[in-house]
């Protein structure tokens, strides 16, 4: 191994991590599964960096296997509905200045985000939480644009209705 | 009062996915002042503030080492343990050894003493090729311990 290729997968993957977490955790609702989840993709990399000069978009392959993995780790425990992780929403600390009012909208926007389908909650988090573009959501979860689009337009619609009674 | 139409606008387009990123930061950026955002507003401010509050979450700290070491390192103080006691034991052997003494009879016989030198140096090297041999075949064995 050169040190040139460790010197890669510190520059553009262990920066990734915290990425690699969000999504994660929005696909299994699980702090600790998330955790593992960007371990064993860390590893995985690792194991195949000779390989990833080869990769276009580095970035968009991790989050791919992120995704792969995590959706890999619900099927093995059989867990494809929604579980609401409580020490998840424990780690949402309140913050000082907000109204009940908010705070009460933010359970409900939360709630409603972990009962939509992965595909739509793994867009939601990529464009409003990663801030990537259509072509690249579409890249990473191997969808078109259209597609993306229309599942990003369903998700957003589901968690508007559950702030609509607020 | 202020005319939000451009906000309600960007807001439907927003559900409708066709917002552009840039677009959707005016959004972003409007909602997260609670003083300019009006009362039939003000249930979308809790979506921004989630999204915001879902941007800050971070991966817990790990070792900063995962896998960035170029190979494994083998720990050597084992074997430096190991070598340190054999020279130990070897040692209190030898001033065991040492400390008993040697009798006369247990003394290599010099030169002089021996009648037939030529004799006697044959003996010792027909001795010494079997352990010689098998020295020199096992060294690779040898140097690995």
């Amino acid at each position: 191994m050169s040190e040139e290729r460790s010197y890669g997968f510190k520059e553009h993957i262990w920066p990734l991590r915290d990425k690699m977490f969000r999504l994660a955790q929005r696909i299994t609702l699980s702090r600790e599964e998330a955790e593992d989840v960007v371990q064993d993709t860390l590893e995985r990399l690792w194991r195949d960096r000779e390989r990833l000069s080869l990769i276009d978009s580095v970035e968009a392959w991790t989050l791919r296997l992120v995704r792969n993995l995590s959706l890999d780790r619900l099927k093995r425990s059989g867990r494809q509905a929604v579980e609401l992780d409580p020490e998840r929403d424990a780690t949402a600390a309140p913050g000082a200045d907000r109204t009940l009012e908010l705070e009460e909208g933010m359970r409900l926007v939360r709630e409603a985000m972990d009962r939509l389908p992965e595909v739509q909650r793994s867009i939601m988090e990529l464009r409003d939480i990663e801030g990537k573009s259509y072509a690249e959501i579409a890249e990473i979860l191997e969808l078109t644009e259209s597609q993306v689009k229309v599942y990003l337009h369903r998700g957003r619609e589901k968690v508007k209705k559950s702030l609509i009674g607020v | 009062m202020k005319d939000y139409k451009y906000i309600e606008e960007l807001l439907e387009s927003y559900f409708r996915a066709e917002t552009s990123l840039q677009e959707e930061q005016i959004l972003n950026a409007f909602f997260q002042d609670e003083n300019q955002v009006p009362q039939h507003l003000k249930a979308y401010r809790a979506l921004f503030a989630v999204e915001e509050e879902m941007r800050r979450e971070r991966a817990p700290q790990t070792s900063e080492s995962f896998g960035l070491q170029p190979a494994r390192r083998v720990n050597l103080r084992p074997f430096y343990r190991a070598a340190a006691s054999v020279a130990i034991v070897l040692c209190l052997g030898m001033a065991a050894s040492m400390s008993m003494g040697v009798t006369g009879d247990d003394k290599a016989p010099t030169a002089e003493a021996v009648e037939n030198p030529d004799a006697e140096f044959g003996e010792m090297e027909q001795a010494l090729t079997p352990q010689s041999s098998a020295v020199v075949e096992k060294k690779d064995t040898l140097f690995l311990y």
